[in-house]
C-alpha cells in the first residue's frame, strides 16, 4: 500500500518516498486552510462567499480593497518569506551539517538587516532611492552574502564546519550592535520605525515589492531544484561530498549563494522573522526523512504555512494593534524547536 | 482596478465635499493632525493612538469620545482605518511615508513632510485638506497674538536664554531650534545657549561631559513616558547629583524646572502650543501675568 513512487518526467525525476506524500498533502492542506484564514479573518469579517466575490471584483469597493489590496498583498508575503527562510534553513543544515544552523543564527539575517537598516537611514537622510523595494532586496542579498564569505573565509582557515556555523552568531552579534548603534545615533522616530523591521512584520506588504519578491523567489526555487541531486549528495555524507573534488566545492558555493538569496528576499520583505529557518528544517526531516524533492517542497509549504499563521495571530491578538511576528514565530517556534532537537538527541 | 479604487475614492471624496450631505470623515495618523481637527472643530472618526496616551492625551481625551482607535503612530492598522471609510486621511511622511500609497487607495491622503517641526505650517496644511483655512489662519492669528503678548512681557524679565532638555530611559537629548520648543521660544523673543541655536532637532545620548554647554538663565527638562518612569527618574536624579550639574549657573539660581513631556515635546499640535503658552507666564513668574486672548472656536452646531 504503501510504496515509494518514482516520477520521471522530461525535466524533473526524482523519488517521492511512501510515507512523504501524505505528509505533503497534509501540509498543502495546511497551507490552504491558513491562506483562507489569513483572508478571511481582520478587523472585518469576511465570509468565503465574499472572498471569492471580492477576487472576482464583484463586491463593493470597500471589501475588494481590504481583500485584494491589504490582506492578499500581505498573504503573498507571508508566503514568500515563510517558504524564503524554511529552504534557506534546510539547505544551510544540508550543507554545514549543524543541527542549528539557520539564516539567523549563521548572521545572515542580521548580515541582511544591518544592511537594509543603513538603506533606511540613507532614504530618511534623503538619498530617497534608497528604500525602493529593488534596492533593499539587493543590500539585503549584499549583506547576506558578505556574511557567508566571512564565514567562508573562516572556513579556510580552519576548516570546521561546527566553528564556521558559530562564528557565525559572533558576526550576528557584531551586526546586532551596529544596528543598535546606528538607531541610537539618529533620530527616535526612525529608530522606532527601524525598530518594528527588526523584530519582523508584515506591515509593510505592497504589490511592488511582492512582485519584486515573487520574481526572485521563483528563480531561486527553480535554482535550488536543479541541484537538488547536489544536495542529496551533500546529505549523504561529507566524505562523498569532497571526494567529487572540485566540481562539488562549486557546487557547495553555489548553494551557499542561494541560502543568501533566500534569506535576502525573507529579509527584504519582513524584516527579520527568526525561527523559521531552525524549526521548519527539523520539523520536515521528522516527518519526511527521504527524498530531497519531497523535503524542499515540504519546507517550502510548512515554512509559509508558519508565517502567514503567526501572522494571523500578529494581526489579531491584541488587535487594534498589531504584534510583530517575528515574536509570534519565536513563541511557536522555540518550544517545537526543543521539542525536536531534544528527540533527536535521544535517538 | 486599482485606479477605479482611486477613482470611486476620489469621486467619493469629491461628492461629499460638494454635497456635503454628510460631515466629513476623517483618519488622523498623528497627534498633531489630531488635534488640528480638533481645534477646527471636526472630531476625527479614526485616530492613532496617542504615543503615551491610553488610548489619547490627557489634554485631548475629552473631545475624543467615540473616536476609533486604529492602532499605533508608527503602525497604523490599515484595514480598520479603510473600514471606517473615511473621506480624507491626514498624517506626516517623517513617519509614515511609506504607507503613502496604500493609504491613497482608500481616501485622498494628506501628509505633511514632519510633523515635529514647523507645527504651523503644519496645521494649515491639515486646515487646507478639509477646506477650512479661513478658519484655520483666524486661530494661528489669534494664537500668535498670544505669543506677541507674551513676548512684550518677557521683554521685560531678566531670563533671556532659556535651556532645553529631556531625560529618556538612560539618556539625555538636548533640544535646538527645529523642535516643537525651540520654534516656540524662538516666537516668544527668547535666547538659547550657542549648543542648542543650532537649526537642527536635537542631540540624542547628550553626554555627561558637555553639561557645562546647557547653562542659561533658566533651564525646562520633560521626563519621557507617563507611566512607569521610575527608572528615568533615577536617571534623571543621578544625572543631576554630577558635579558638572550642580556648578551650572542655572542650578545655583535654582532656575530648572520639569515641564510637561506631552504638552512641549510630544504632542506637537495645536491644542497644545495653546496650553504652552498659556504656562509661560507662571513658568517666567512674570509679574503681572499680561492678559491673553481667548482663542476657543464656539461650538458648532
Amino acid at each position: 500500500m504503501h510504496t515509494d513512487r518514482v516520477v520521471r518526467q522530461r525535466f524533473f525525476s526524482g523519488l517521492i518516498p511512501a510515507g512523504c506524500r501524505r505528509f505533503l498533502l497534509l501540509a498543502l492542506l495546511a497551507v490552504s486552510l491558513v491562506m483562507l484564514g489569513a483572508l478571511m479573518t481582520g478587523p472585518l469579517a469576511i465570509p468565503i462567499e465574499g472572498i471569492y466575490r471580492a477576487l472576482q471584483h464583484e463586491t463593493d469597493p470597500l471589501l475588494q480593497l481590504v481583500v485584494n489590496e491589504l490582506r492578499m498583498p500581505r498573504l503573498v508575503l507571508g508566503l514568500i518569506t515563510g517558504a524564503s527562510l524554511a529552504v534557506a534553513g534546510f539547505l544551510l543544515q544540508t550543507l554545514t551539517r549543524v543541527s542549528i544552523a539557520s539564516p539567523a543564527v549563521m548572521g545572515l539575517s542580521d548580515g541582511a538587516g544591518l544592511c537594509v537598516v543603513l538603506a533606511l537611514f540613507l532614504g530618511d537622510r534623503g538619498w530617497e532611492g534608497a528604500t525602493s523595494p529593488w534596492m533593499l532586496a539587493a543590500v539585503a542579498f549584499a549583506g547576506a552574502g558578505l556574511v557567508l564569505l566571512i564565514l567562508r573565509g573562516l572556513f579556510r582557515l580552519d576548516p570546521d564546519l561546527e566553528k564556521m556555523v558559530f562564528s557565525g552568531l559572533v558576526i550576528a552579534a557584531v551586526c546586532k550592535a551596529s544596528i543598535s548603534l546606528l538607531m541610537l545615533i539618529s533620530q527616535s522616530d526612525i529608530a522606532a520605525q527601524a525598530q518594528l523591521w527588526l523584530v519582523g512584520s508584515l506591515a509593510q506588504a505592497n504589490r511592488q515589492l511582492n512582485h519584486y519578491l515573487l520574481g526572485g523567489f521563483i528563480v531561486l526555487c527553480l535554482l535550488t531544484l536543479s541541484a537538488y541531486r547536489q544536495i542529496a549528495l551533500f546529505r549523504i555524507s561529507e566524505s562523498l561530498m569532497m571526494s567529487l573534488g572540485e566540481s562539488a566545492i562549486r557546487q557547495q558555493r553555489f548553494l551557499y549563494a542561494l541560502a543568501a538569496g533566500f534569506t535576502a528576499i525573507a529579509v527584504a520583505g519582513a524584516g527579520q522573522i527568526g525561527f523559521v529557518g531552525l524549526v521548519v528544517p527539523h520539523l520536515v526531516q521528522r516527518l519526511c526523512p527521504r527524498g530531497v524533492p519531497a523535503q524542499l517542497l515540504g519546507n517550502l509549504l510548512c515554512g509559509a504555512a508558519l508565517v502567514v499563521l503567526a501572522d494571523i495571530g500578529a494581526r489579531t491578538l491584541i488587535a487594534p494593534y498589531e504584534l510583530p511576528v517575528g515574536i509570534i514565530t519565536a513563541f511557536i517556534g522555540v518550544p517545537c524547536f526543543l521539542v525536536l532537537y531534544l528527540k533527536r538527541g535521544k535517538q | 482596478m486599482r485606479i477605479a479604487i482611486w477613482l470611486f475614492a476620489m469621486c467619493s471624496a469629491l461628492c461629499s465635499a460638494m454635497i456635503l450631505a454628510h460631515p466629513l470623515r476623517v483618519v488622523t495618523l498623528t497627534n498633531d493632525s489630531t488635534e488640528a481637527m480638533l481645534a477646527l472643530g471636526i472630531t476625527p472618526v479614526g485616530a492613532t493612538r496617542s504615543l503615551l496616551g491610553n488610548p489619547w492625551f490627557p489634554h485631548i481625551t475629552n473631545q475624543m469620545s467615540g473616536v476609533t482607535v486604529v492602532g499605533q503612530e508608527l503602525n497604523p492598522n490599515i484595514e480598520l482605518i479603510a473600514s471606517l471609510k473615511p473621506d480624507l486621511i491626514l498624517g506626516s511622511r517623517q513617519k509614515l511615508g511609506r504607507l503613502k500609497p496604500i493609504l491613497t487607495l482608500i481616501a485622498p491622503t494628506i501628509f505633511v513632510k514632519d510633523n515635529r517641526r514647523q507645527w504651523q505650517q503644519n496645521f494649515m496644511t491639515y486646515a487646507r485638506a478639509v477646506d477650512e483655512a479661513v478658519a484655520g489662519q483666524q486661530r494661528l492669528d489669534c494664537l500668535n497674538t498670544q505669543i506677541n503678548t507674551l513676548k512684550v512681557a518677557l521683554a521685560q524679565q531678566p531670563l533671556k536664554s532659556v535651556s532645553v532638555i529631556r531625560f529618556n530611559p538612560g539618556q539625555v537629548r538636548m533640544y535646538q531650534l527645529d523642535s516643537f520648543t525651540g520654534e516656540l521660544f524662538a516666537a516668544l523673543g527668547l535666547q538659547r545657549p550657542p549648543a542648542q541655536q543650532v537649526h537642527a532637532y536635537g542631540v540624542s545620548n547628550f553626554s555627561r561631559e558637555r553639561i557645562h554647554e546647557l547653562d542659561a538663565d533658566i533651564l525646562f527638562y520633560f521626563t519621557y513616558g507617563t507611566r512607569r518612569q521610575q527608572s528615568t527618574l533615577q536617571y534623571r536624579d543621578s544625572f543631576m547629583r554630577d558635579a558638572s550639574w550642580q556648578q551650572l549657573n542655572v542650578v545655583r539660581q535654582q532656575q530648572v524646572y520639569s515641564i510637561d513631556d506631552v504638552i512641549w515635546n510630544t504632542a506637537n499640535g495645536v491644542l497644545a502650543a495653546e496650553i504652552a503658552l498659556a504656562q509661560i507666564p507662571a513658568l517666567f513668574s512674570l509679574p503681572v501675568p499680561p492678559e491673553l486672548n481667548s482663542c476657543h472656536l464656539p461650538a458648532r452646531p
